[in-house]
């Protein structure tokens, strides 16, 4: 057996470690104390106002709230200060914001918004900017570019030092720009108490009582005095398998999976499953249940126990052992972290019998022992004759779990 | 980028034609220089962009209103009260069509010249009129909360038919969600405010606003577009107390 490293870094060395970084990343498990690592670095600058800044993993609480599109959000975070100007715009125009300045920042897709706060968030010119785990939001191509931003722009007047978490792959680009830390390393942090992990044993779905083959015909969806998200839109999905929906941010991943649980109406074209029709007038109510990307617009309940007993008595006591929430039944749901909201509005779905289920980022902030048991689950619902359609950017896990990828951008017709 | 130098006409300007206009609204006696100030108003929030909001108020709000006007005046009271109670249906009828045009006019005006502003530009305006930078902030979000609730009842119906709890939209089903709507209103938006609060502190936003506004300024073509404004509004006011 291996001992354990004696903790002994405090949380402002993860920032003013030695070499030349940028950036460091915090790594390690849920509850390994790594949220808490940035949350006090952050502190350490709190007599400056606007020096030590984190962007939660709830990326549309970072929005101001002030003004109507995001031309204005991000001239408002420059407050008036023009040195840095032309560096923003090129910056907006390189990680695609600049097409969107008029819309509203809250009509974003979560890549989209988490793009926009980064930008906002630079443009306050911090000394330390700690990104908990909404980097997991983007995509390959635009992860990458706000990585070389970060990491090698030069353009900034006062570039800040990076602090971030991330679970999933970190492509590093500048040789050794990204410095590794793990979360286990740092003695100053209270870490909470772990709850149990998932459980794939007490995993029991419901029966798919009718499993649904869907047909998507010549699909279009356009948002009213908007642009056209997507259309002529052709597929097949069949139950017993597993989607992944895949595109850039901003291709419709949410979009479709919207439609396909009723929530917004077809622009055109039409969904036929098992002899039924539905189309702009008519919408699916009853084919799919959708879990969305952020959990808190999800929970409606005063307590966890109340959640869960929006599901059947017997398949409530069998969500809560697998989502190992037994110990929390009594607390309201939005007093416990994220990693847990999340879970709990993921096993919320997870035992709900619709035909189809889809997850929009599923593994958000989630590790790697979570994405394990998750991937067990998709496929046991899969076996069970249940549809899945996974949207997700950690391109690991679902390219592990999926038997087959729908590129939103390509296979378009 | 967008600029704040796109302000036509400047925040001051706004303010005082609409003051000047406001004196004719509530004193004329003359429906057709009302209905005129409503045309014109109507001119202004198409160019502006603006026009559903108005056509929304009118055919929610201000239509039941003078309905019940006509019905209330015309046909239960039978006068007015200048000419007195019972004088005839034609003096209630009359007296209900000046109040509803009033109202009509009073709206499209405030819609044309103060509620049109948002964001930045309803912050320049009222940090013009000499409002701190943190009232400033607190009165932009006051304008910001009927949108936020829209979107955020938008939100908890969407999210109750992702978790099956709303599995058609019916008027009915829509009603029945309304306690869960209200709930997460009120926990939401307590929640958001306090979150809020404390980045806008932390973040010194209210400051940046007034800083950003401050060095955006009004141009030259805002305040002539200002002038015109005072100009138009002034010689409506007087046409429409002018004794016939």
């Amino acid at each position: 057996m291996i001992a354990e490293t004696p903790s002994t870094k405090t949380s402002i060395e993860a920032i003013s470690g030695n070499g030349v970084s940028r950036l460091t990343w915090v790594t390690g498990n849920n509850f390994s104390g790594r949220s808490a690592i940035l949350k006090k670095a952050c502190e350490h600058y709190s007599n400056q106002p606007a020096a030590g800044i984190i962007i939660p993993p709830e990326i549309y609480s970072a929005l101001s709230a002030l003004v109507p599109t995001v031309a204005e959000e991000l001239l408002l975070h420059l407050g008036g200060n023009p040195d840095d100007v032309s560096a923003f715009q090129r910056l907006a125009e390189k990680w695609g914001l600049a097409a969107l300045a008029e819309r509203d920042p809250y009509s974003l897709s979560g890549g989209e918004q988490a793009l926009l706060v980064i930008l906002c968030k630079l443009a306050l010119a911090p000394t330390l900017l700690a990104i908990d785990g909404a980097l997991e939001q983007l995509d390959p191509s635009n992860l990458s570019q706000v990585l070389s931003a970060i990491t090698t722009d030069r353009s900034l007047s006062r570039p800040p030092r990076f602090l971030l978490t991330h679970n999933g792959a970190i492509v590093q680009n500048g040789g050794n720009a990204i410095r590794q830390v793990p979360a286990t390393d740092f003695s100053d942090i209270e870490r909470p108490d772990k709850p149990p992990p998932l459980d794939i044993n007490g995993f029991e779905p419901p029966r798919c009582k009718e499993p649904a083959t869907i047909f998507l015909k010549d699909i279009s969806f356009r948002y009213p005095r908007g642009k056209t998200v997507f259309s002529g839109l052709n597929l097949k999905l069949e139950p017993g398998r597993i989607y992944r929906l895949a595109g850039a941010n901003g291709s419709g991943k949410s979009t479709l999976a919207r439609i396909l649980t009723g929530i917004l109406p077809l622009s055109g074209g039409e969904i036929q499953v098992n002899g039924k029709l539905f189309n702009s007038y008519v919408r699916p109510g009853t084919l799919a249940r959708l879990h969305f990307q952020s959990p808190d617009s999800q929970l409606f309940e005063d307590t966890v126990r109340a959640e869960l007993g929006s599901l059947p008595s017997k398949i409530s006591e069998n969500a809560a052992r697998f989502a190992g929430l037994g110990g929390f039944l009594n607390e309201h749901p939005f007093d416990l972290p994220f990693v847990l909201r999340k879970r709990l509005a993921l096993t919320l779905i997870l035992h709900t019998a619709a035909p189809w289920l889809i997850f929009d980022e599923p593994t958000l902030g989630q590790d790697e022992q979570t994405r394990i048991v998750l991937s067990s689950a998709f496929q046991s619902l899969a076996k069970c004759g249940y549809g899945i359609i996974i949207v997700s950017h950690n391109e690991n896990f679902a390219d592990h779990v999926a038997s087959e990828t729908i590129h939103l951008d390509k296979d378009i017709k | 980028m967008m600029s704040l130098t796109t302000i036509r006409p400047s925040s001051r300007a706004r303010a005082l034609a609409t003051g000047i206009a406001l004196v004719g609204v509530v004193a004329t006696a003359q429906p057709t220089a009302l209905a005129l100030l409503v045309a014109a108003c109507i001119g202004i929030l198409i160019v502006q962009g603006k026009i559903s909001f108005y056509i929304r108020f009118l055919f929610r709000l201000w239509l039941p209103l003078a309905a019940g006007l006509f019905l209330v005046w015309g046909l239960i009271v039978r006068g007015s009260p200048q000419a007195g109670y019972g004088s005839g249906i034609a003096h209630g009828l009359e007296f209900a069509g000046m109040v509803a045009l009033r109202l009509a006019a009073l709206a499209a005006l405030f819609q044309a010249a103060v509620l049109s502003l948002e964001g930045l530009r309803l912050a320049a305006f009222l940090r013009e009129l000499g409002l701190s930078p943190n009232a400033t902030a607190t009165l932009v979000s006051v304008f910001n909360l009927w949108p936020e609730f829209a979107r955020r009842t938008d939100q908890v119906v969407a999210a109750r038919c992702a978790r099956g709890l709303m599995t058609d939209r019916r008027l009915w089903t829509r009603v029945r969600q309304f306690p869960w709507a209200l709930r997460t209103l009120f926990v939401g938006s307590l929640g958001s405010s306090l979150d809020r609060a404390h980045r806008w502190e932390a973040e010194r936003l209210p400051q940046r606003l007034a800083e950003t506004v401050k060095n955006q300024g009004d141009s030259k073509t805002a305040f002539w577009a200002g002038i015109v404004w005072c100009f138009v509004a002034a010689v409506w006011t007087v046409i429409s107390l002018w004794p016939k």
